[in-house]
């Protein structure tokens, strides 16, 4: 999950991130070693976190932008 | 090539000429594979086609507008009521009220009449210089479940930021990668325009689709594929498709990359040095491996890598997109050693800052976008366009003797910095 949410704040903070993930999700599941459940979340609500995002996301924002989709990961994932 | 009144310039299958009184100007809605089509007539030209229809007729008409601004005109529409269905051979075209020409004090306006809408004048009718895509039968071929749209209304030559038609690439087969956006459409666009059939390539279909649309593509000029230019197997097929459908490869644009911010070296992650480089230095060597055989298989070609002037400088924000650039500048170099003797050509470019929406979301902030006008010897950053103009000059044949060299292309903020 952690390796998750480190994904996802990453493409909050950083647009160039954010598009990598938005269209080469499976390459960037791969390449950090997602398993098969973190994928199909990455690739799932997670990306429909990522694509309503505002371009970029303000700095003032972006901690609590993190801190909303990182709370869908740990939802999805308890449940 | 003129035709027998003299008053058409038809060349590069674009006639460029001013209405007159006598045109007939008709609009008339059709029943498309799956919703009602709009068709603009000028004689027997099409001037536009589209879809009236929920989202893609909100689409055609942002389409519409845009190039209606470049002769600083207004396309009045009364827009469909949110989520309203539109049904019905007719229903959406009586939407549109007028295209205003405020420039040239006069408009067109439609009236609806049953089963068809004439189009009427009020006052002088004037398109400025009215570049009409003529389309194949004097009908546009239409495709289910696409968003073709014919080329409309656009560029009065004396404008600023429009061009003449030269047909300077015309029926040059080129591929442009990252074409979805910025730098990458905008070179699609010029490119069409000066006659190019262009394939689209970039991971971002949906974008890829608008450049097309954007373009006023059809079939016979454009395509658009989805290729992820790290995949040796993918760019292969890119190259094969490009080939097959058009008959030739001539022109490559190496424009896909990404820009990860990160911290000063010691910090970066090697996930995000390898994402980078896989992208922008390895992407790029595919596309030339596997484009320069089919271009020399035919004689030869031209290549323009677009890099940065992070990878001259050796400056900016993000270390493994700075050394990337880099890379790709000398790669141009030692393919162009190897390929200039064989007829291709292959150049680099490397803008300062760019208008594009990859610049404005890697930048930290509004504020921060806004600042990077200041200081600048021409008080702003550069747009799209103005670097699709040397890419343009680049691919053409007015570069014939240009090749293994890098193009710095920054509003001359590097030579104010030195």
């Amino acid at each position: 999950m952690e390796k998750l949410i480190d994904i996802a704040n990453r493409a909050v903070a950083d647009y160039g991130f954010r598009q990598a993930v938005l269209y080469g999700v499976a390459d960037i599941a791969r390449r950090w070693e997602l398993s098969e459940e973190e994928s199909a979340l990455l690739s799932g609500p997670v990306l429909a976190e990522l694509s309503a995002l505002p371009i970029p996301v303000q700095p003032a924002d972006i901690p609590a932008e993190q801190a909303r989709v990182a709370g869908v990961i740990r939802g999805r994932i308890r449940s | 090539m003129t035709t027998a009144d003299g008053d058409e310039s038809i060349m590069n299958n674009h006639i460029t000429r001013v209405p007159s009184e006598s045109d007939s100007i008709t609009a008339t809605a059709e029943s498309g594979q799956d919703s009602p089509v709009l068709m603009l007539n000028l004689n027997r030209y099409t001037v536009a086609a589209g879809y009236p229809d929920g989202d893609e007729y909100l689409t055609y008409m942002a389409q519409l507008e845009e190039s209606a601004g470049r002769v600083d005109g207004k396309v009045l529409w009364r827009t469909p009521a949110a989520g309203q269905p539109v049904g019905g051979e007719h229903d959406g075209v009586d939407e549109i009220l007028a295209v205003w020409y405020p420039s040239h004090a006069s408009f067109l306006r439609l009236r609806e009449e049953p089963g068809s809408y004439e189009m009427y004048r009020l006052r002088q009718v004037c398109f400025a210089s009215a570049v009409i895509h003529r389309c194949p039968g004097d009908r546009f071929p239409l495709q289910p479940q696409r968003k073709w749209a014919c080329a409309t209304i656009c560029a009065n030559q004396t404008h600023p930021g429009s061009m003449k038609l030269t047909g300077r690439l015309q029926d040059k087969v080129a591929i442009v990668t990252g074409g979805a956006s910025g730098i990458g459409r905008a070179i699609c666009q010029r490119f069409g325009r000066e006659g190019a059939k262009v394939v689209v390539a970039d991971r971002n279909i949906a974008e890829a689709e608008e450049t097309l649309t954007l373009m006023g593509a059809t079939p016979d000029n454009a395509s658009m594929v989805d290729v992820n230019i790290s995949d040796s197997f993918q760019v292969e097929r890119m190259v094969n498709e490009a080939v097959t459908q058009f008959g030739r490869l001539d022109i490559l644009i190496n424009g896909a990359a990404i820009l990860i911010r990160t911290p000063d070296l010691v910090d970066v992650d090697e996930v995000l040095w390898d994402l980078t480089m896989e992208t922008n230095v390895k992407g790029v060597f595919l596309c030339c491996k596997y484009a320069i055989p089919a271009m020399t298989a035919n004689g030869g070609g031209s290549i323009v890598n677009i890099s940065s002037m992070s990878g001259v400088r050796g400056v900016g924000y993000s270390v493994p997109y700075a050394v990337s650039k880099a890379g790709v500048i000398h790669l141009t170099t030692v393919a162009a050693s190897q390929y200039t003797s064989q007829g291709v050509r292959i150049n680099c470019i490397a803008p300062g800052g760019v208008d594009t929406p990859q610049m404005r979301g890697s930048t930290a902030s509004a504020e921060a976008f806004a600042g990077r006008n200041e200081g600048h010897p021409m008080g702003r950053v550069g747009t799209a366009d103005e670097i699709a103009n040397l890419v343009l000059w680049l691919a053409s044949d007015e570069a014939s003797y240009v090749s293994g060299s890098t193009y710095i292309i920054d509003g001359g903020a590097w030579a104010g910095a030195q």
